[in-house]
């Protein structure tokens, strides 16, 4: 070899080396699951705990970097469960159900959200769904988990829907809203946060000058318990873990833990999780937030935990409209199990 | 006693005077040619006589029963067959169909028309069928006075000639009387018993040749002759913008009224 | 005797055309299986699964009843909107300032989407039929109202005068001279109206009933079934093209003849 060849290889492969030390020592620091992270969720309660990791810089110890993606109506969600770039999305359990059984690449971590559905009506002094009778109620998203619920409810009480109350149909929460605003119907059903949402609506200027009078109205996780005999909650929503990262035990771990704390927390700070949200969601107001809170029940389950509650539930849901969950109940790998390496 | 009379006839459009002080008269069975160049206003006063627009000032007598009218352009309806465009006036005056039908098959004959062109639609025949069918429409519904505004100035010679020999034909069997436009003087000087000439701005009347020679005997020698003296004549020479010099107005056979009831 | 002899000729003529239009058809089917296997069945499910799950809707009855309330709405609002438009455009057309007023108010109604009406329909007349027959009467109005307006306007003077001159009866008018020429220019306003008028009823539908097909179309999207959905998608056309080529393109025919000819 010429000298000059020699003198080059020689700096190469100095270079070389210092590089790999130096690669070795820096990979050796980064200690994270993942590089980026990114997560979606709606507007919503079960996005709560999201909601403050981000404020409170709780994904230091999972991810470099976060990005957050609001998803607001069910095409965008199938989108987002399926581009492969997602790796968290909050969602509810019968929409999960449903991704996965037409094929999406995910598996159901936790459930956060248990008592989501109330009545809301002008007239306080409704206590049970029997109530309602002969009754008009608008009820958002007909054939969805709300809908289900109530039908279902309704008729182990021996009620029939379609003859003992009017039921009208909306496109969205929103227009139910006008509805009772407008004084067009008197009741309806709706998911929290809409609800607290439009209680503090209608309480503040200028509404509250020409909106009645509304209330609070049937809780229908209580109705669950007394017409089912079990616990006055419903598996409604919770966080899936999407795409390859089902198989990053260390991720989805430390995330599970993360966010189970996160949401404790915001069920024991109300106002302040409330204000977090707030100022990362326009569309939500801090009070409805935190009333939405306060009104629903303490309680959270993983997936795995929870599995028998979320099978009786998705059968129901199954056997009245087995298009919401996709036609079967999901098998033993919809439910992530913390324990299995085989994921 | 003329079966048209007008007298005093004046119109503006817009702010313009576009005729003035006409005084025409047309008698039952006269052909009338009304020559002069561009822009004199002779459709103008065509359309008044047929009734398609009102005078500003005119006290008009007109005493024709059936008024037919032939245009520059065939104008027939694209969406009819040349059957129904040549029977429309006849519908108009409640002809039932079976007899419609007939005499149009009758005058397709004279017309040169076949049964097949019968049943065709003006775009798929030629400009000079459309004209033949134009000419039909008027023909048919016999009327008394015919008006005619140019109606053959884009034909062919051959297709003009036998056209004349129709209407010719038609005026002596029917008696009708006709007022044609035409820029030709010799379609003029074929046709007519007598010619008034116009010139624009305003329109007016400047002259009047009555054409002794009685249509059986006219040659074409005869036509031709007239012709060339006709366009000889000064005063045509002058309104036609073929000579300088002014002209006065004509002197007419009928002195003016005023006011006087017709 | 004329007729019958052009009977078979134009039959061919209608029966080639139809030929044509399938054969781009399938064509397109052709690309949307391409592009359905490269995407999978979430996204996009191929023709064949999709008119397999429309067989299956129709032979559960949920198909049709579906259809014959939708097109119910369709026929409500659009037959009125062909009436009012066609009426209120001839008016229109006839007086100068009518048609000076009318021209930036039909601008106005053209551009606004049908979906502010929706808003507004839902306001007033709450969640019923109404609703979708509303917006899909207001609109198709400018549309139809448009193409009423421009063909009475421009009737040649010509033909006008030729109707004067030979004293034709104010009904003969009508017939042999003002509608004809106004078929001309109504007939393609009422079909682009018939086009729009599917089109806002599904999406009136989408959004504020809870039958017809636009709400079969909102459950199959929230329950992320998309072979339902392109499945309802399919039906909708499936109906426009047979309306077209069915119902319309043989009027068409009968009505634009004398432009085309006795003897093609």
């Amino acid at each position: 070899m010429k000298p000059m060849t020699k003198i080059m290889t020689s700096i190469g492969l100095g270079l070389f080396a210092i590089f790999s030390l130096l690669s070795t020592a820096y990979a050796a620091q980064d200690s994270l699951p993942v590089k980026k992270l990114v997560i979606a969720g709606p507007p919503a309660g079960v996005s709560n705990g999201l909601f403050h990791l981000l404020a409170s810089d709780g994904f230091a110890e999972i991810a470099e970097e976060v990005e957050f993606i609001l998803w607001s109506n069910p095409d965008q969600l199938r989108a987002l469960a399926l581009n492969g770039k997602v790796d968290f999305i909050a969602m509810p359990t019968n929409v999960a159900a449903n991704l996965y059984n037409r094929g999406a690449p995910l598996a159901l971590l936790n459930v956060s959200q248990w008592s989501v559905l109330w009545m809301i009506s002008r007239d306080p002094n409704m206590k049970t769904l029997a109530d309602f009778k002969g009754q008009e109620i608008a009820i958002p998203f007909r054939a969805d988990m709300p809908d289900i619920v109530f039908t279902h409810l309704a008729e182990r009480q021996g009620l029939i829907p379609s003859k003992d109350f009017q039921l009208n149909y909306t496109a969205t929460p929103m227009d139910a809203m006008q509805l009772l605003i407008m004084r067009r119907v008197d009741h309806a059903l709706l998911a929290e946060p809409a609800l607290s949402m439009a209680l503090r609506k209608t309480k503040s200027f200028p509404l509250s000058v020409i909106a009645p009078e509304l209330h609070r109205s049937v809780d229908l996780q209580h109705e669950w318990a007394r017409v089912m005999g079990t616990e006055a909650r419903i598996p409604q929503a919770g966080i899936a873990v999407v795409g390859d990262q089902r198989k990053n035990i260390e991720l989805v771990t430390r995330f599970e833990t993360a966010y189970a704390k996160a949401t404790q927390w915001c069920q024991d700070n109300q106002q302040q999780c409330g204000e977090e949200v707030a100022a990362q969601v326009p569309m939500l107001s801090a009070e409805a937030v935190s009333d939405a809170l306060a009104a629903q029940v303490n309680h959270y389950a993983t997936a795995f935990d929870a599995q028998h509650e979320l099978q009786d539930f998705l059968q129901i849901l199954l056997d009245k409209q087995p298009a919401s969950v996709g036609g079967k109940l999901p098998d033993i790998n919809f439910y992530a199990n913390p324990n299995s390496q085989a994921q | 006693m003329s079966a048209l009379q007008i007298r005093n006839l004046q119109h503006k459009y817009a702010l313009t005077e576009v005729l003035s002080n006409i005084n025409l008269d047309l008698a039952a069975g006269e052909t009338l040619a009304l020559v002069g160049p561009s822009g004199c206003g002779k459709s103008t006063l065509l359309h008044i006589i047929a009734g398609l627009l009102i005078p500003s000032e005119a006290l008009i007598k007109n005493d024709f029963r059936g008024t037919a009218c032939m245009f520059q352009e065939p104008r027939l309806l694209p969406w009819k067959t040349a059957e129904d465009n040549i029977t429309l006036g006849l519908k108009a005056l409640h002809v039932p169909k079976l007899a419609r039908r007939q005499q149009a098959q009758n005058i397709a004959k004279s017309l040169g028309l076949t049964a097949d062109d019968l049943n065709k639609y003006p775009h798929e025949l030629s400009g000079g069928m459309q004209s033949r069918i134009a000419l039909g429409r008027a023909l048919i519904i016999k009327p008394d006075l015919l008006l005619l505004d140019e109606p053959f100035s884009a034909l062919d010679i051959g297709l003009k000639l036998e056209l004349y020999r129709l209407l010719r034909q038609h005026i002596t069997e029917r008696g009708s009387s006709v007022l044609m436009i035409t820029h030709d003087l010799m379609e003029a000087v074929r046709l007519a018993d007598r010619i008034v000439m116009m010139i624009p701005e305003p329109g007016r009347l400047i002259g009047e040749f009555t054409l002794q020679q009685s249509h059986a005997e006219r040659s074409e020698t005869w036509i031709y002759q007239t012709t060339a003296k006709l366009m000889a004549n000064d005063r045509i020479r002058i309104g036609f913008g073929l000579a300088e010099g002014s002209l006065n107005l004509t002197e007419h056979l009928h002195t003016q009224h005023s006011g006087c009831s017709i | 005797m004329n007729r019958l002899r052009n009977l078979l000729p134009n039959t061919l003529s209608y029966l080639w055309s139809g030929w044509g239009a399938l054969a781009s058809l399938l064509l397109f089917c052709a690309v949307w299986e391409l592009v359905g296997e490269y995407y999978g069945d979430l996204i996009l499910p191929g023709p064949l699964e999709v008119i397999g799950q429309l067989k299956l809707m129709f032979n559960s009855g949920i198909a049709g009843p579906e259809l014959i309330i939708s097109g119910r709405r369709t026929l409500y609002g659009l037959s009125l909107a062909l009436a009012v438009g066609s009426l209120l455009g001839m008016l229109a057309g006839f007086s100068m300032t009518t048609s000076m007023l009318a021209r930036p108010l039909i601008t106005l109604l053209l551009g606004m989407p049908p979906i502010a009406w929706l808003v507004l329909a839902m306001l007033w007349f709450g969640l019923g039929d109404a609703t979708p027959v509303f917006t899909v009467f207001i609109a198709c109005l400018p549309i139809v109202f448009a193409g009423a307006m421009q063909g009475t306007r421009t009737l040649d003077n010509h033909l006008k005068a030729v109707a004067q001159v030979y004293r034709l009866p104010w009904h003969m008018r009508l017939t042999d001279i003002y509608l004809p020429h106004l078929a001309s220019y109504l007939f393609p306003a009422w079909i682009t109206a018939l086009g729009t008028s599917w089109k806002v009823v599904v999406m009136a539908e989408l959004l504020s009933t809870s039958d017809g097909i636009g709400a079969a179309l909102a459950v199959s999207r929230a329950q992320l079934d998309t072979s339902s959905t392109l499945a309802w998608v399919v039906a909708v056309l499936g109906v426009l093209l047979a309306i077209e080529y069915l119902l319309l393109e043989p009027i068409k025919r009968h009505l634009e003849r004398w432009r085309v000819g006795v003897s093609q």
